[in-house]
């Protein structure tokens, strides 16, 4: 057997790559050359330990420290020159921007307001109006056999965007259910492993810390259902009132 | 974000809406700050590069084309950014964050002290930036060759030959360290 085609099999075994055949292949040298087993075994180890690394999480106050230097300056290369005309309206952006800026400290501390939340329960409410915009929150704590997933649900206008952080000792689902005739699932985090059908879209999260999130355009409510090997461990539904 | 609602958002920031930025911030800070540590294992550098990295495409929001995802655009800022600090360092930057396994540490050191991880970081660490950054693309933010062909500018054929390679050194180090 030639070391640079078993190389190639295992390679692309790792990448999901292998045709039928060359799965038969790669089995039967497998069986056959205890050389082979090793340099396999070498691959599958590497790729374990590189899989396992966590991602790290960034330091605290970096995210308000991006906003504060970025938006808080206001300052964008394709900004014009302001017209006379605007001068009252920069005035009064100006008052709306120190309290953006307030506003977008208070949800960018994790998107969390303080209030109560009642585990395995939702709590809707009015969420941090930002800049004018009829912004609105609902929130979800769920916990159940070493998994804990806490939920935002944000709307601004038509716009409904899901969050979700998760710790958790093995991998599960959340699937997340609407209306299909007045919400439909928008768009998602890069990364995230998710499925969609008519009316119920399963986002898969690992265990570990995790934080993802699924965007929507419609009225909501929005129903969640964590599931674990198979199981139902809990549902909730969100409480925002229509647009 | 999916490219269409990223997208969305930097209209919504080009038209005044700078809470749109801010939740492209809160969607892309960790994996941003992820890229810069793993590049250069240091905390501090990959932490003034997210910010710095964010402050770029604030500033350039206009010159972000939406035919290519707002993701790729950010992490090749961020790995620009990490390979220039390398390059700045003359090598590698130090590494300050994670204690390395010494040199001559023999296998049951290295196993005893539960270091696998440690040691597939510290052979990251090794691999040429070329392939460093398939790496921290492919495994550290999950990227398919497609994407990881947008960030950095190659086509998938070399992303693909960039990770066959790096998975061999990566192999070989390990094994020599008696971790694989």
């Amino acid at each position: 057997m030639e070391r640079a085609r078993l190389e190639e099999l295992i390679q692309a075994q790792l990448d999901g790559e292998l045709s039928a055949a060359e799965r038969a292949e790669l089995a039967r040298i497998l069986l056959q050359d205890a050389g082979a087993r090793r340099l396999h075994e070498n691959y599958a180890r590497t790729e374990r330990l590189l899989r396992e690394v966590p991602a790290a999480e960034p330091p605290p106050g970096l995210r308000e420290a991006i906003v504060a230097g970025s938006v808080g300056t206001g300052r964008r290369s394709d900004t014009r020159a302001p017209r006379r005309w605007e001068t009252a309206q920069r005035i009064a952006a100006a008052v709306a921007g120190g309290l953006l800026i307030v506003g977008l400290a208070y949800v960018m501390s994790d998107g969390h307001a303080p209030g109560t939340e009642l585990q395995g329960s939702l709590q809707a409410g009015r969420g941090p109006e930002v800049a004018g915009a009829e912004a609105q929150e609902s929130r979800a704590s769920m916990q159940a056999e070493g998994i804990t997933v806490e939920a935002l649900l944000r709307r601004d206008g038509d716009r409904l965007q899901l969050d979700l952080h998760s710790a958790a000792s093995m991998p599960f689902e959340v699937a997340v259910r609407f209306n299909p005739s007045t919400t439909s699932f928008a768009g998602h985090a890069a990364g995230a492993s998710l499925t969609t059908a008519d009316g119920e879209l399963v986002v898969r999260l690992p265990a570990g810390r995790e934080y993802t999130t699924v965007d929507f355009n419609g009225t909501a409510p929005l129903q969640l259902e964590l599931r674990a090997g198979g199981r139902v461990l809990g549902t909730a539904r969100f409480a925002l009132s229509r647009p | 974000m999916g490219e269409n609602v990223d997208a969305a958002r930097v209209r919504d920031c080009l038209a005044g809406d700078s809470q749109a930025f801010a939740v492209l911030v809160r969607q892309y800070e960790k994996p941003v700050y992820n890229v810069a540590l793993r590049m250069l294992r240091n905390p501090e550098d990959a932490r003034d590069i997210a910010q710095s990295v964010f402050m770029k495409a604030w500033q350039n929001l206009s010159r972000y084309d939406p035919k290519y995802k707002f993701y790729s655009w950010i992490y090749r800022m961020a790995i620009n950014e990490s390979l220039n600090i390398l390059r700045s360092h003359g090598r590698d930057a130090e590494p300050v964050d994670e204690r390395l396994p010494a040199e001559d540490a023999g296998p049951l050191d290295v196993l005893a002290a539960g270091q696998g991880r440690e040691a597939v970081l510290a052979a990251v660490r090794r691999l040429k930036p070329e392939y460093r950054s398939v790496i921290v693309l492919h495994y550290f933010v999950d990227l398919p060759y497609e994407d990881i062909a947008d960030v950095l500018e190659v086509d998938a054929k070399t992303v693909k030959s960039r990770l066959y390679s790096a998975r061999q050194v990566l192999k070989d180090q390990l094994a020599a360290r008696g971790v694989t």
